[in-house]
């Protein structure tokens, strides 16, 4: 069950946490990759601010890398990701 | 044919400071000098990237910087560099980082253009190494996607005279996965410490450049 509400709020967090200007976050597609040279083209140091933020927002821990770098593959997959740590 | 190899890992790097993502503001109000982490307020092996990089703005592709809005580096004409310590590293018995270590203030020292100009009052530039993983062949191989990828974060602090707090922090971290069968870790490593040379560099003495020329 897709939380709209849910990524609807992580796109905008992803562009107020990363300063991104003149830049409509319904414009990110919700299965659009966040990093490499396709979609958004986030980099590592966007991904360790993302956790930050998102640490901080959702009161959840990332503890692993590679478990980060799974939740960041699109906005679908860190709402589905942030649903399950809550649960 | 190594020289042509190194201008074009330079040019790509530099290339790479413009980024990707669109544009980014500069984040509103700027945090003091007490409000930031400095690489001293960690103990030997207790890096922690999240409490760093607090504050910090993005400079270029995978650098963060920091700059105290108070800080007169134009008035420095020259730099004294120390590092790279390698005390924050965390500890991995199966990995000798120091060769990784040496190549990064290799690369560094030679594309720091500031230290060769006219002497005078000097800036202290502290670097470290902070994290040097080779990652996983295996994983890369047989898991894909991101997993085992081989990953370095560098930092550089500039302190100016009789100050405790730094002036002007930079954190550059970059990984990479590519490769056939997974790649190689060592030449992936290297290649990381030598592209973020270039890119701290840069930053730093564009950060320098700026408070000279007021833009």
């Amino acid at each position: 069950m897709v939380d709209r509400a849910l990524i609807d709020e992580l796109k905008q967090l992803v562009v107020t946490a990363l300063r991104i200007e003149d830049f409509d976050p319904q414009e990110i597609k919700d299965d659009e990759p966040l990093f490499g040279d396709e979609g958004l083209g986030l980099d590592s140091v966007d991904a360790l601010e993302l956790v930050v933020h998102i640490e901080q927002q959702y009161g959840i821990q990332i503890e692993d890398e590679e478990v980060g770098r799974q939740a960041f593959a699109s906005i679908a997959a860190l709402a589905a990701f942030i649903t399950a740590k809550q649960a | 044919m190594k020289n042509i190899l190194y201008v074009l890992l330079i040019m790509s790097a530099v290339l790479a400071l413009n980024g990707c993502g669109g544009s980014r503001s500069d984040g509103g109000a700027v945090l003091a000098p007490g409000q930031v982490a400095k690489l001293s307020d960690f103990s030997a092996n207790q890096f922690d990237h999240k409490v760093y990089i607090r504050g910090m703005t993005k400079a270029a592709r995978n650098t963060l910087f920091w700059q105290d809005p108070n800080a007169q580096l134009g008035e420095y004409q020259s730099v004294h560099v120390e590092g790279p310590s390698d005390q924050y590293l965390p500890v991995n018995p199966n990995f000798v980082h120091e060769p990784y270590v040496k190549g990064f203030a290799g690369s560094f020292n030679a594309n720091l253009d500031l230290k060769l100009k006219a002497t005078g009052k000097t800036l202290l530039v502290k670097t470290a190494v902070v994290e040097c993983n080779p990652g996983s062949r295996a994983a890369r191989y047989w898991v894909g996607m991101g997993a085992g990828k081989a990953v370095a974060t560098v930092v550089v602090e500039v302190y100016e005279p009789g100050k405790d707090n730094p002036s002007l922090k930079i954190y550059g971290r970059d990984s990479a996965s590519a490769g056939g069968f997974g790649g190689d870790s060592m030449a992936m490593i290297n290649h990381i410490m030598q592209v973020m040379a270039v890119r701290v560099t840069t930053v730093l003495e564009e950060r320098i450049d700026i408070a000279k020329t007021g833009r």
